[in-house]
């Protein structure tokens, strides 16, 4: 569902081979972020949003709002997206369990608008999180 | 009971190991190849492109020395100081958290649970957020379950619900599922492969039949296959986006198989319904059992996530998520799980060993971290790391030292040291060992 | 330990060595019983006027490896209803009917119990067993190894290669550091790998060409060649079955036409839930009679009770279609779990209640069975814990046993139709003090082939209980409550000559031992057999040969019996 130059979608969170391999060589290089900074689309609506291939997306919900990479991907419905696990997607995450323990990480509705901002640093995510 | 690691003999400056267990995923293959030359791994045959990353890599990235202090006002400290430290936080703490236990051995898990118990603190692992739900479904209704073996053997059906394991466990196809072989079955051929997903994974692919379901309606679409399978009619024309011819067509496949086999993944437990999925998977494999024989196996994502769910069942009869605030365990989802503790900003100490809970949990939750200190042992300088105020570099289990550790379908395995760990870097349970000893004195 | 102590002025009860409650001193040093020690510096226990018996051998119980974590895993209810909090001397635990680790060690510490074994392992799942065994504190330990529906072993019988099956079999054994050969619904376990079952001794097992039959008398065969100290140890096919007790006899006499009398050659294990007559649930009687008949006119079998106590447990054996069934019929939880070409595993939480016509056949049968064997020698007191009931209720068995008052009290209660079609009522007997000592002491170590345990003769492990109750001045046919609260809390109990439970509280946490046989078979022989198994064996598993067996330095306070086999 589109709002001017917003999409609404349902998120997906999930493991990828690129996030699994770069995880375990170093989760501060370049080859991590960029395997986790990535959405994948469908190309239908990234063209609703006349999102450029390579272009930058911001991904919001209730929680917060993150930046990352917009890939079409035809595999993916339209209205669905697709995040790999990550410090980045968790900021918008929901942390509340529903007395099960698990956090809903699939699923969930985000806003998708298209984005003249970079890829984060990492290290910074991290220090917002400690506070600093 | 802690196990020493083997010491390395002196051996020639290049050899192979064989029959080496992966430490990535719960898939635990156990037919790695290893080359080593003057004292570093220089090869991997067998392993998956995620397996051989690990072992290929463990010096990048690596913490070497234990630092104390966070962020850039790190740092680097003796061994001696880092204990220390670490002693003096726990004994200051009123409602210590330990995580993590999913990517290091029993004997580590162990010495966790020992110090949890003693003082008095909550202690968590990581399937609370991954397959907390199927243990919650595995509590209220039970599990049917098999080992890998029997599936290799026997299955003429799999079916990935929820799961990819072409990206999370890529030699599960040919090893266990899909194309491997076994006394009854010769391979691909003798099976039919059904892949269930919100979206057309590279899984699918391979699959001779694709469903896809609306994300969040899994529960109706196994409620729906399990009045199906039990012969009653469905009064709609589709269910979660599916028309109900095909979902008869999964059903009739089910219900004809020899041996079916349903693995499924995150995609059932982190969406709507969580455990209530899982609950339904199982309510659909029960009634199958009366048509036919069918197992469901859930897919670990971490090398001993299920050990550490075995180790803490064994040690306090509980899986996950154990509160010893009172004296014995106590159990209570949503009470005691990691996640919520930190979200409700309940514990006043972080003690992580073998995860980045910084990278894996939502970050509402851990932002209490800002406010209370944290403790972790990792081999490698992770986001957690990074946040943490005092932090121990360890050996990785599996490759620097010996474990016991079980695989996705809880069989145990022996694993092995294969390489030194750099200078002065001991495992996880000699620190452990150490930090309880100091405890104990002052407790 | 070098430490001397002395129990003295105790009534002891040691039948392996001919004393039925004497007054004598014991003497312990160095964690064994010896003749004498010097008392200035010993260590003294006044057991003026207390029962004294050697420490209790559980001969069969599921305590530790993968089943009994499914069943805690699947009881956290059971859990919230009992829990102990840590002391300053013990760690804490939880489990009515599953107890966790510690809090097993301990509460069969305090009933005076040092020595058990866990009923049923799976080679497979081995390291798993031997993980939480580690972690148990203060008994012995050991594994039986299950054997009735493996792959290979059944292929080696069927192919009428019964050596290289010994060899094979010898091999298991020491993988797995196990004790015994352990067989589960031979044939029936397999069939479950396909949704099905055996229901009769001469029912060809699906694929493999041979009968459950065969299968025992071929194990039974390996037994004897390889020299193990106890012999196989059976769960007979159609456990839990309406009309079994005939499966049972006819089970127990193959062996006997197979190989003769003379000598002990078969165990039928919990056999109250093999010992049904009736043909149908609603038409069910009591079996007990038959079995105990057969049992007294030959000489090669001896069985374990498997009593059902009427309280809210959790049932766990690898007969996986029995568990099926009994989840067909309770509809409450189930959990499954295959082990690859080796057995299955299930658990399904029960009440035995004794209002139910079923419940109160089952509670009389394996009482009938304890009456009306003449040779407590070839009996032994279990509940097969926890499918008939959790450990701890042993003293009250014990009090049914030796008080026929205690008995009438309960069937006061029962269901009274359902005690019609048992002899349970015009049963008299009561046990002595002696006979009890038996069958929880000296039978089961004797049959185990346990020359340490069961007695406290010279040389004996120093594992004693010690109870309050003067068995010269307690009759227990009338104050069989009072029996029964002094056998739940020892006064002592001395484990390696340690004392370990004082007034029932436990006041030492010290590790046991794990005993395992190792069967002498030339390396070269077995590497041979082995080279040519290993590419079926990694056909068929699902980890590499290399992978599969116990690594040596896994076992806490290790204690091999080396067996010289006759092969």
């Amino acid at each position: 569902m589109s709002c001017g130059d917003r999409l609404k979608v349902v998120l997906i969170t999930g493991r990828s081979i690129k996030q699994g391999k770069s995880k375990d060589v170093g989760k501060f290089f370049d080859e991590y972020r960029e395997a986790i900074a990535v959405c994948e689309m469908n190309p239908t609506d990234m063209e609703t949003l006349s999102i450029p291939e390579g272009g930058y997306i911001d991904v919001s919900s209730p929680y917060g709002s993150i930046t990352v990479l917009a890939k079409p991907s035809p595999d993916i419905p339209s209205g669905v997206v697709f995040i790999p696990y990550g410090i980045l997607v968790n900021t918008i995450i929901p942390p509340d369990t529903d007395g099960t323990g698990i956090p809903r990480s699939k699923g969930l509705e985000v806003w998708i608008t298209p984005s003249a901002k970079h890829l984060p640093d990492l290290k910074f995510i991290v220090k917002s999180i400690g506070g600093v | 009971m802690i196990i020493p690691s083997i010491v390395v003999e002196e051996k020639a400056a290049e050899y192979t190991i064989e029959d080496v267990i992966c430490p990535f995923c719960g898939c635990c293959c156990d037919d790695i190849i290893v080359s080593v030359k003057d004292g570093r791994i220089i090869d991997v045959r067998n392993a998956c492109t995620l397996g051989a990353s690990k072992f290929l890599h463990i010096d990048e990235g690596r913490l070497l020395k234990p630092k104390i202090g966070r962020f850039e006002s790190a740092r680097e400290a003796s061994l001696s100081e880092a204990i220390e430290t670490v002693v003096g936080l726990l004994k200051d703490s009123y409602y210590p958290l330990f995580y993590g236990w999913a990517c290091t051995s029993c004997e580590a898990i162990l010495l966790g649970l020992d110090l949890a118990e003693i003082l008095g603190g909550a202690i968590d692992n990581t399937s609370i957020v991954c397959h907390g739900p199927t243990i919650l479904a595995g509590q209220d209704l039970g599990l049917i379950t098999a080992t890998l073996g029997q599936v290799k053997n026997r299955a003429d059906l799999i079916v990935f619900w929820g799961c990819n394991p072409l990206e999370a466990h890529p030699r599960h196809i040919a090893r266990y599922s899909v194309s491997s072989k076994g006394r009854f079955i010769s391979g691909r051929r003798d099976r039919k492969v059904v892949v269930v997903d919100v979206r057309r994974t590279n899984t699918a692919r391979i699959a001779d039949l694709f469903i896809e379901v609306k994300p969040g309606y899994d529960y109706e679409v196994l409620s729906a296959l399990k009045m199906l399978v039990r012969d009653l009619d469905l009064e709609v024309d589709e269910v979660g986006g599916i028309p109900v011819s095909k979902l008869e067509e999964l059903a009739d496949m089910m219900v004809e198989a020899r041996f079916g086999a349903l693995f499924f993944g995150t995609g059932l437990t982190m969406s709507r319904g969580r455990d209530k999925n899982i609950e339904a998977a199982i309510e659909l494999v029960r009634c199958l059992n009366f048509k036919t024989k069918f197992v469901l196996i859930p897919m670990r994502g971490h090398f001993n996530v299920t050990g550490a769910n075995e180790a803490f069942t064994w040690r306090t009869g509980y899986p996950v998520s154990i509160d010893f605030s009172q004296g014995y365990p106590r159990y209570l989802p949503g009470e005691t799980t990691a996640v919520d503790i930190l979200r409700r900003g309940e514990c006043d100490l972080f003690f992580v060993v073998a995860s980045d809970p910084i990278s894996h949990m939502p970050r509402r939750a851990v932002e209490h971290l800002s406010n209370i200190p944290v403790i972790t042992l990792d081999p490698k300088l992770t986001p957690t790391v990074y946040l943490s105020d005092v932090a121990i570099p360890v050996a990785y289990t599996g490759i620097e030292v010996d474990g016991s550790v079980y695989r996705m379908d809880t069989v145990p395995l022996r694993m092995r040291k294969i390489v030194d760990p750099p200078p002065g870097i001991l495992p996880d349970t000699e620190i452990l060992r150490m930090i309880l000893e100091k405890v104990r004195g002052c407790v | 330990m070098k430490d001397a102590l002395l129990i003295r002025n105790g009534v002891v009860y040691d039948p392996m060595n001919g004393v039925e409650g004497e007054v004598m001193d014991i003497a312990i040093k160095d964690g064994v019983i010896v003749e004498a020690i010097d008392e200035r510096k010993a260590k003294v226990i006044d057991a003026s006027g207390m029962l004294v018996m050697p420490g209790g051998v559980d001969i069969h119980s599921h305590i530790a490896g993968s089943k009994s974590n499914i069943g805690r895993l699947l009881r956290p209810e059971d859990h919230r209803r009992s829990y102990e909090p840590k002391t300053a001397l013990t760690r804490s635990g939880v489990g009515h009917s599953v107890p966790s680790t510690k809090t097993t060690g301990y509460r069969y510490a305090r009933m005076g119990y040092t020595t058990v074994f866990e009923a049923a392992s799976p080679p497979l799942k081995q390291k798993h067993t031997w993980e939480e065994l580690n972690d148990i504190p203060i008994i012995d330990k050991a594994t039986l190894t299950v054997m009735g529906n493996n792959w290979f072993i059944m292929d080696f019988i069927s192919q009428g290669r019964i050596e290289d099956a010994a060899i094979y079999a010898a091999w298991l054994l020491k993988a797995t550091k196990g004790y015994g050969i352990k067989i589960v619904n031979p044939g029936g376990v397999e069939a479950w790998g396909w949704g099905g079952n055996v229901y009769d001794l001469d029912e060809l097992v699906p694929y493999f060409g041979i009968t459950p039959r065969e299968i025992v008398e071929g194990l039974c065969k390996i037994n004897s060649m390889l020299n193990l100290p106890h012999t196989i140890h059976v769960h007979v096919n159609r456990l839990g079955m309406p009309n079994n007790c005939w499966t049972t006899l006819r089970t127990a006499h193959t062996v006997r036409k197979a190989f003769g009398g003379g000598k002990l050659l078969i165990h039928i294990t919990h056999c109250q839930f093999s010992g049904y007559a009736g043909s149908t649930w609603t038409t069910l009687r009591s079996g007990a009679e038959y079995i105990a008949k057969y049992v007294n006119s030959v000489d090669h079998i001896s069985l374990d009770m498997g009593q059902v106590v009427f309280t809210d447990t959790t049932t766990m054996t690898g007969d996986g279609p029995l568990e099926f069934r009994l989840f067909q019929s309770l509809a409450g939880k189930w959990a499954n779990a295959d082990v690859e070409v080796e057995t299955g595993a299930g658990i399904v939480p029960i009440r035995y209640s004794r209002r139910s016509y079923v419940g109160t056949i089952q509670w009389a049968v394996g009482l009938e069975l304890a009456l009306l064997v003449n040779d407590p020698w070839r009996i032994v007191l279990t509940t097969d814990h926890p499918n008939g009931g959790p450990f701890t209720a042993y003293p009250r068995v014990i009090s049914w046993l030796m008080s026929s008052k205690a008995r009438s009290k309960v069937m006061e209660r029962v269901n009274r139709r359902a005690l019609k079609y048992t002899a349970l009522p015009s049963i008299d007997r009561e046990y002595t003090f002696t006979d009890i000592a038996i069958v929880t002491r000296a039978a089961p170590a004797k049959l185990l082939g346990l020359k340490r345990k069961g007695h406290l003769g010279v040389g004996a492990d120093a594992d004693i209980a010690i109870y309050d109750l003067d068995p010269r001045k307690v009759d227990p046919s009338v104050d069989y409550r009072r029996v029964r609260r002094a056998l739940r809390r020892a006064a002592y109990t001395i484990k390696g000559g340690r004392i370990v439970v004082v007034k029932g509280e436990v006041v030492e946490d010290i590790p046991g031992r794990s005993i395992w046989v190792d069967v002498d078979i030339p390396e070269d022989k077995v590497e041979e057999l082995l080279r040519e198994v290993k590419p079926r064996f990694e056909e068929f598993y699902t980890v590499k040969l290399r992978n599969y067996p116990v690594p040596e330095d896994m076992i806490l306070n290790p204690s091999p019996i080396k067996i010289n086999p006759s092969i």
